[in-house]
């Protein structure tokens, strides 16, 4: 409980004192999803206040939507550390890694070969005979997942893809080094979406919760569609930050 | 629909796909590739059967999947595009809201929902960056295109900087136009936040999507040429609502060069 100071000096209530700690403990990363908070009693005890006061404090911060109390265990953070990411970082997922201090770590939860879907293929060009591979992978940072990736990658741009590789370099970084094709510039959408239950379990938030949905799409200098990822953020992990200029 | 689009419907009689499944496909594709507009009427099932030569039964059984899907909204037995998208300037200047709803090829207006003076309290404090205990004109505007919501603004002014705002204000005059004329005021600087939230039950009505349904927040605090803050609003869409981004190839392998330099 280090991270909060209680100054009784200042005319600030000592209920938000404490709320205001947690809270900054919280955005700093000093206290990460599922951490446990002192107990009331402690807080009590150790800046000798009135058990109240403490209650006020803990009561704030659940209405906020950042701890919950768990009955018979105690009072735990139940947010996660949000990423405030410049837009012309988002793709970069090396961005959130560093602000984390933190490495990514993916897993793929679906590797499979699609022999033919109509939006798939009128969106990538390709033609009926032609193969696509399928791959969705969860992305973790500091074991929380951070982001849920569909890809759409068509096989004759990737001759040998596997799973290890999906696991150790990005789409981008495999049509560069792989293929003969040379990815110019990416096109992505963003929308407003609600989780599927199945999506919210694979990303360890609640069901129908708010998420960025981005579709890119990675084009040659001729314009032609090479990959399709889909990509789903939720708000609780990332906020996307930009600065414009009159 | 127009005749056009009819035209660019192409079904395959030998396939083993059934006719309704290939309309939806195709359909599906042309809203896509954004051959519609926001809203554009899409033909009523019997035009539709009779130009394909399909029954409606056919038409039907399309439509109500991409109806399902969202791509589609009904109304009184008709359906429209329901899938729309806002000029990629969105994440590269400060643009005012007619033009941009100009941009999508729609109509502006702007409908006043609220407007008041409030004094700061710590919970608009904290997130507004205004002082607690200051005076704000608070305005709430919806903006539509062909008369269908597409943006709600609640807009917050401090009062201090601007004073007798509330006079000057006008439903005909953009606002920056107003905070220029009357205070000398030139915006400068916008910092934005893109998050997205399950709407509130005032909002969700306010577009006519259900409860809870995704939506787009946009926070943004605006400054001057003296660097203060002038304005701090809050901007909501519904989940029909798409913001485009591109970015080069050649940006991302040199912001990784930055990047890897700084490590």
């Amino acid at each position: 409980m280090e991270y909060i100071l209680i100054d009784k000096t200042t005319k600030e209530p000592l209920y938000l004192q404490i709320k205001n700690a947690v809270k900054t403990a919280i955005i700093n990363g000093t206290l990460n999803h599922m951490d446990k908070l002192p107990t009331e009693r402690e807080l009590c005890e150790v800046f000798d206040m009135s058990v109240i006061v403490a209650k006020n404090a803990y009561d704030e911060l659940v209405k906020e939507g950042l701890v919950s109390r768990i009955k018979g265990k105690g009072t735990f953070v139940t947010t996660r550390k949000t990423y405030k990411v410049p837009i012309h970082h988002f793709y970069n997922l090396e961005y959130f890694s560093k602000a984390a201090k933190y490495e990514l770590k993916k897993r793929v939860v679906l590797f499979s070969m699609i022999k033919y879907d109509p939006t798939i293929y009128h969106l990538l060009h390709l033609e009926v005979d032609e193969l696509c591979y399928v791959a969705k992978l969860v992305i973790y940072l500091k074991n929380e997942p951070l982001l849920l990736q569909t890809l759409y990658l068509p096989e004759k741009h990737y001759k040998h893809l596997n799973i290890e590789k999906l696991e150790q370099i990005t789409a981008l970084e495999m049509l560069q080094r792989e293929s003969v094709v040379r990815p110019d510039h990416i096109k992505n959408v963003f929308k407003a979406h609600n989780l599927t239950s199945a999506e919210a379990q694979l990303l360890k938030v609640d069901d129908f919760a708010p998420a960025h949905y981005v579709r890119s799409f990675v084009y040659d200098d001729q314009n032609e569609p090479l990959v399709l990822l889909v990509s789903l953020y939720p708000s609780e992990t990332a906020k996307w930050e930009v600065d414009l200029h009159a | 629909m127009l005749k056009d689009k009819i035209q660019m419907i192409k079904l395959d009689r030998r396939s083993s796909l059934s006719l309704s499944s290939q309309l939806y496909n195709e359909l599906k594709s042309l809203i896509l590739d954004r051959h519609f507009t926001y809203r554009e009427k899409v033909c009523d099932k019997a035009q539709c059967a009779k130009a394909l030569g399909i029954t409606e039964i056919e038409v039907s059984k399309a439509f109500d999947q991409l109806h399902n899907e969202n791509f589609l909204i009904k109304e009184d037995d008709t359906y429209y595009v329901n899938q729309y998208d806002f000029s990629s300037d969105f994440f590269s200047r400060i643009v005012k809201v007619y033009d941009a709803i100009k941009a999508m090829n729609l109509e502006p207006s702007m409908e006043e929902i609220q407007r008041k003076i409030l004094r700061v309290d710590h919970a608009l404090s904290q997130k507004s960056k205004f002082k607690v205990g200051s005076k704000l004109l608070y305005v709430r505007r919806l903006y539509k295109g062909n008369g269908q919501p597409l943006i709600l603004l609640d807009l917050y002014y401090d009062l201090e900087l601007f004073s007798n705002l509330d006079q000057h204000m006008n439903d005909d005059t953009p606002i920056y136009q107003t905070l220029f004329d009357h205070y000398q005021t030139v915006i400068k600087k916008s910092h934005r936040i893109v998050d997205v939230v399950n709407l509130p039950k005032d909002i969700a009505k306010i577009f006519h999507v259900r409860n809870q349904t995704a939506g787009f927040k946009v926070t943004a605090e605006t400054y001057n040429q003296y660097e203060q803050l002038v304005e701090y609003t809050e901007g909501y869409s519904a989940d029909n609502y798409v913001y485009e981004f591109e970015i080069n190839v050649k940006e991302i392998i040199q912001d990784y060069k930055i990047m890897n330099q700084n490590i």
